[in-house]
């Protein structure tokens, strides 16, 4: 996500980047170099044309022009590079300043100003050309005919004129009005009065001429073209450096930006290079890691395309056939592998149905029976993206072991359930020739039908009686246990003085316990109610409870029977004893069949071991619990606890 | 940046050396060059427009209605006919080498052939039209609209008008003058009396102010420099006040262009007013009032002769 985000910024930098060197670049372009350049050009060239048509213009006045085709020609010159630069398309009008504007209009004024006078002057020159060429071939003319007097005023006005036109002077301007008032003043008649009027007609043209030429000239020359076009050209040339330097300050800005984009450009290439080798990279890891698993494993892309599968998956799926390639949607391939009998039996567990579609399975476990015996546990679990992940492992050997243990535990279970059943059928065959041994030995011990003569005899037949007697106990216990264990045993639920009854048992074991020299002892609460339960099984329990202590307590010991309604309303029954006490380790073991704690005392105790299991599996029936408390050599504490619900209530 | 300008310094000061190639600079006449750089389709297009009565109100007069391309480029009478038949206040001039005229008009009044062709089309004495009207008229006729879209990128318009008109006119030069030919270095183009004509044109002065490529139409002058032209001839029109109507300045009145003399054989009556009749007329009055003198008949009569050898041959502009 992040990542992402920043490679997003980072594209955005580019565009940024790529975007200012673009705007910089344009404004690089700001100058126009080439139009300055063209623009530079016509101004110099403009300022020729003035200095050449100033130049025409004193080259007409000394009368040097031939004619004026060079004058016209830089005239329309000026005129159209005038219009051209006062025009805002093409020219530098409305683009400098508003101060360079006004000059432009001040030039171009000026030039038409200028060319006004040209014009004039021009006109004012043609005439005196014709008066200077005229007078001295028609002074000459007259002189060759007319008298000497009149000859010398000519000749004077002549002189005068010509060096008032090759060089004009206020002097040569006095002598030339002189020479103009003397020769009006003469009387002349006929024909000299007509050569007069016309000596002096061309002689007041020139002198007026000369007169407005000179003026025209003055004026012409004073129009400050020149001031102007500097002020213009200035104006210009510096508009242009300031642009230039403008142009150059974004150039520079434009270097940096255009680095920073290739390095941009650069580095994120790099970075595309590097992401791209670790995605290989990555991608490449995975591979070796999915097929190096033991599991089958194969990859639908996020349009549900087979993309990829590692070695076990394919030897799994081997018998799909062409399903298994790149490209095969999943819905084709869980079809392919039901119709190939790949998956011959599915188990989705819970959602366990006849026909399973494909994509049921999504996201759940499911057991996958195949035609060959093959067995999978499966799961396809929906990914991130949108593709799925599909796990295949092979439990064929599992579910083999587990069917051979269950078939173990059922022969086992049927075995000891044959032992139980030739127990009790052993019980019965043993208890009938034992009542026989009993009933006889009783009757000979008690010499019912005579002395049986040595008393050895009546030794022998009280040691027959007890041992029949013994082994009735036992045979009794055995017969019990095998009900126990084919759950045949059944308790006969009635209200059972138990007071009464722990006495009785007291009574029972009292002879045995004086033999042991073993003290007795009771302790039975004064509230003791009687109690919901099998007599017979209740007193078994004290008994062999009372008998076990006893049994396990060395002489000058003592036995405790305890009986009480605990707090919680249970009948609770204790059998305390200061024997040899039992290991923690053993507690469990001494509640099972045919146990008796070992080491210790070794078998030296008389005993078949049933006692306690019988006396947990009684208490078991009444819904009860069996506790044991002990401490090696100081004496245990075995507690039955009846539910509360066997209490009876009086 | 100072590179830059020196450089452009260069390239000015090469101009005047160009000028100095030319071979006839210092001579006071020069012989008509050669037509360059000119676009044949404008050419073909201004040829058809000169032709055209429909630039006048009425579609009965076109440019060569007066300047009639068969008759010296004029039309021949002192004062030109109009629309509605009115009379117009002053002699048409030739058409012909008109582009080697510094400005157009007796008075000046265009600057150029294309400002020159706007003004009778709107003259109420001449075409009386507009270019609304014109452009209109035009535009009804496919085959010119066709014919402005290839040179025009805009078609039919007042501008375009006169532009093709002006282009065609630039191709209205008289090459080939017996004057210009004997300029050129054939000396037998001329006969000896042109020849004492033409020394005499120089040394009475006309040179002056007929000078150059077309002998003339390149500055302006005082009609009556040396003589009171309107006195003599007896009351003033408001086409005698010549430039003064343009500029308004005192100095400009009764200022004139000074023609071209490069048709003068063939485009009489002479003068802005029309009042000379034949040529031998015009250098008589010319010498009179412009240069004040009186020039002898058989002077007159060389000068006629010369002025003869100034006109050249038309020939239609064919690349």
């Amino acid at each position: 996500m992040n990542i992402h985000l920043f490679r997003s910024f980072q594209f955005l930098l580019l565009a940024a980047t790529a975007t200012l060197v673009l705007v910089f670049y344009v404004q690089t372009r700001l100058m126009d170099l080439d139009r300055h350049t063209a623009e530079s050009q016509d101004l110099q060239h403009l300022k020729q044309l003035d200095t050449l048509l100033e130049e025409n213009a004193l080259k007409g006045v000394s009368l040097q022009l031939s004619h004026y085709d060079g004058m016209v020609e830089v005239v329309g010159k000026i005129k159209s590079l005038t219009q051209k630069l006062h025009d805002p398309g093409v020219g530098i009008y409305g683009v400098i300043n508003a101060d360079v504007d006004r000059d432009l209009d001040a030039y171009v004024s000026a030039m038409d100003n200028k060319i006004d006078l040209i014009e004039t002057i021009k006109s004012r020159i043609a005439i005196i050309r014709n008066t200077v060429s005229f007078l001295p071939t028609e002074v000459t003319r007259i002189t060759q005919r007319s008298d000497f007097s009149l000859n010398m005023e000519f000749n004077h006005l002549l002189a005068a004129l010509l060096a008032q036109n090759i060089t004009p002077s206020s002097l040569n301007l006095k002598i030339l009005n002189q020479s103009v008032i003397q020769l009006e003043s003469l009387k002349a008649e006929g024909e000299d009065k007509k050569n007069v009027e016309r000596i002096l007609l061309h002689a007041k043209a020139n002198m007026k001429a000369s007169a407005d030429t000179s003026q025209l000239m003055t004026e012409f020359l004073d129009i400050p073209t020149g001031v102007i076009f500097e002020r213009i050209y200035t104006a210009h040339t510096d508009y242009a450096l300031k642009r230039i330097k403008t142009a150059n300050k974004f150039r520079i800005v434009l270097l940096v930006l255009s680095m920073a984009l290739i390095i941009g450009l650069g580095v994120t290439l790099y970075r595309l290079r590097v992401a791209r080798d670790m995605a290989q990279r990555t991608s490449r890891q995975f591979r070796d890691a999915a097929e190096s698993i033991n599991e089958g494993f194969a990859f639908f892309d996020n349009e549900g395309r087979l993309q990829f599968w590692n070695k076990t998956f394919e030897q799994l799926h081997i018998d799909c056939g062409s399903a298994l390639q790149v490209g095969t949607s999943f819905n084709d391939f869980f079809d392919a592998c039901v119709t190939s009998g790949v998956y011959r039996d599915i188990d989705i567990g819970n959602i366990s149905e006849s026909t399973t579609m494909p994509g049921e399975t999504l996201g759940h476990p499911y057991t996958v029976h195949g035609h060959d015996g093959t067995w999978m546990l499966a799961s396809d679990s929906p990914m991130d993206d949108g593709g799925t992940a599909s796990v295949r492992v092979d439990i064929t050997a599992t579910k083999r072991n587990m069917a051979e243990l269950v078939v173990a535990k059922e022969t086992a279970e049927l075995a000891n359930h044959a032992k139980t059943q030739f127990l009790a059928n052993m019980s019965h065959e043993l208890r009938t020739p034992l009542n026989a041994i009993i009933g006889f030995s009783e009757i000979l011990k008690g010499q019912m039908f005579g002395p049986l003569g040595s008393e050895q005899y009546l030794d022998y037949t009280v040691g027959i009686f007890d041992s029949g007697k013994h082994l009735l106990d036992v045979i009794n216990d055995i017969l019990d246990i095998s009900r126990i264990e084919t759950g045949t045993m059944e308790i006969r639920e009635a209200d059972v003085d138990l007071r009464a009854l722990c006495l009785a048992c007291l009574e029972m074991v009292k002879e045995q316990a004086e033999h042991g020299k073993v003290s007795l002892r009771q302790s039975l609460a004064v509230d003791l109610t009687p109690v919901n339960c099998d007599e017979i099984r209740l007193r078994q329990i004290i008994l062999n409870l009372l008998v076990n202590a006893v049994k396990f307590t060395p002489e000058g010991g003592e036995v405790e029977l305890k009986a009480f309604v605990n707090a919680a309303g249970q009948v609770t029954l204790q059998v305390r004893d200061t024997g040899c006490g039992i290991p923690k380790d053993q507690h469990q073991k001494i509640l099972e069949p045919f146990e008796q704690i070992g080491d210790i005392y070794n078998r030296g105790h008389e005993g078949s071991g049933l006692g306690l299991f019988l006396v947990k599996s009684f208490v078991d029936l009444h819904g009860g619990a069996v506790s044991i408390e002990s401490e090696i050599d100081k004496g245990s504490t075995l507690t039955v606890t009846l539910p509360a619900n066997r209490t009876i209530s009086v | 940046m100072a590179c830059l300008v020196s450089v452009i310094g260069v390239a000015c000061l090469s101009h005047p050396a160009r000028a100095a190639s030319d071979p006839w600079r210092g001579k006071p006449l020069v012989p008509l060059p050669e037509i360059t750089n000119i676009d044949p389709d404008k050419v073909r297009l201004g040829e058809q427009l000169f032709h055209d009565a429909r630039l006048s109100a009425d579609d009965t007069i076109s440019c060569a209605t007066c300047h009639d391309l068969n008759n010296g480029g004029a039309d021949g009478r002192n004062m030109p006919i109009g629309i509605d038949g009115t009379e117009g206040t002053i002699n048409t001039p030739t058409v012909f080498n008109s582009a080697y005229n510094f400005s157009q008009f007796w008075d000046g009044r265009a600057e150029n052939l294309e400002e020159q062709a706007a003004g009778p089309v709107h003259n109420p004495a001449e075409m009386g039209s507009n270019w609304p009207d014109v452009v209109a008229k035009l535009s009804r006729d496919a085959a010119l609209k066709s014919a402005f879209k290839k040179s025009y990128r805009d078609g039919i318009t007042g501008d375009n008008i006169v532009d093709a008109i002006a282009t065609f006119e630039r191709t209205l030069i008289t090459f080939n003058a017996p004057f210009d030919r004997f300029l050129k270095g054939d000396t037998g183009a001329i006969s000896a009396a042109a020849k004492s004509g033409y020394d005499l044109f120089q040394t009475y002065g006309c040179i002056s102010c007929h000078q150059g490529v077309n002998v003339g139409g390149n500055m302006y002058q005082t009609m009556g420099a040396m003589g009171d032209y309107f006195g003599d001839r007896g009351g003033e029109t408001s086409s005698d006040l010549g430039r003064f109507k343009v500029t308004g300045r005192e100095r400009d009145r009764h200022v004139f262009k000074v023609p071209s003399l490069r048709m003068v054989s063939l485009t009489a009556p002479y003068f802005h007013d029309g009042s000379a009749e034949t040529l031998e007329d015009a250098v008589r009055d010319m010498a009179k009032y412009q240069l004040g003198r009186d020039i002898p008949e058989k002077d007159v009569k060389l000068i006629v002769e010369f002025l003869h050898t100034l006109a050249g041959e038309y020939r239609r502009f064919d690349p």
